[in-house]
């Protein structure tokens, strides 16, 4: 599943949404998970880091 | 994490990847499952057959595949299991749609809402996110082994060849060029003119009509 626009998240909420994503994937039942966030990629890596 | 020995490190870290490996398999079972509902050939079923293939990768035994599809087709006993998607709202707004594959939907449904929940954001209904989507197939090429432009060669070139079959036989697509012409962005010239293909990058396969154009390629 393609998204048809994206949403812009910064700071506090990016990083949540990381977070519900990975929540949402460890989950047993979970197949796949779609979503139309979009994090700056400096932003992701200072999270990920 | 490491105790007093190498060996202690060395089994946390297996442990992580053995529990990883282990549920990326249910993982694939269960989609090998609900793919072999719709027939157990995986000739006849792309999906199943992307499935199986997915299953190959990660080296699982044939026999759990063999098991898994026959439990797909019914021919062994097995938990249904039925495919739904879920969707809702991550912080910020962003929309989250779920693909879950389950054979106890109400236990899902509230684990994925208490997953949304404990993580700022929330469940919607069934709809409310969709329409934000569009099923699409994505094909992903390493960007080592093609350059963009040759990309767009062979995009260009399934719109060109509209109908590979009505003009010539299929087979005759395959065969090697007696002259290649060097890649001379071919679709800034009209494209009804040439009909040969101009690069060596022509597709192995023909679609139909519909399937063929350059929305369905790039998409």
């Amino acid at each position: 599943m393609v998204p048809k626009n994206l949403i812009k998240l910064e700071g506090k909420q990016a990083a949540g949404m990381l977070r519900l994503n990975e929540a949402l994937e460890d989950h047993d039942d979970v197949q796949n998970v779609y979503s139309n966030f979009d994090i700056d990629e400096k932003e992701l890596e200072s999270l990920s880091a | 994490m490491s105790g007093h020995s190498k060996w202690a490190t060395i089994k946390h870290k297996k442990a992580a990847l053995d529990a990883k490996r282990g549920k990326s398999f249910t993982r694939i079972i269960k989609e090998i499952m609900i793919a072999a509902r719709s027939g157990g050939d995986p000739d006849g079923n792309p999906r199943l057959r992307t499935a199986v293939l997915a299953a190959k990768a990660v080296s699982m035994p044939s026999d759990n595949i063999k098991k898994a599809i026959m439990r797909g087709t019914g021919e062994l006993e097995g938990g249904q299991i039925e495919e739904v998607m879920f969707e809702g709202y991550g912080p910020g707004g962003a929309a989250v749609l779920v693909n879950v594959a389950t054979d106890n939907r109400n236990r899902t449904v509230a684990d994925i809402r208490h997953a949304f929940s404990k993580n700022g954001g929330n469940m919607g209904e069934q709809g409310s996110v969709a329409w934000m989507f569009e099923r699409k197939s994505q094909i992903f090429i390493p960007h080592d082994k093609a350059s963009e432009d040759q990309l767009m060669n062979v995009v260009f070139e399934g719109r060109r060849r509209r109908h590979p079959q009505r003009r010539r036989p299929v087979g005759s697509a395959l065969r090697p060029l007696k002259r290649t012409r060097p890649f001379s962005r071919p679709w800034r010239r009209p494209i009804s003119r040439s009909r040969k293909p101009a690069s060596p990058w022509s597709p192995r396969t023909s679609l139909s009509s519909k399937a063929s154009r350059p929305r369905a390629c790039c998409a």
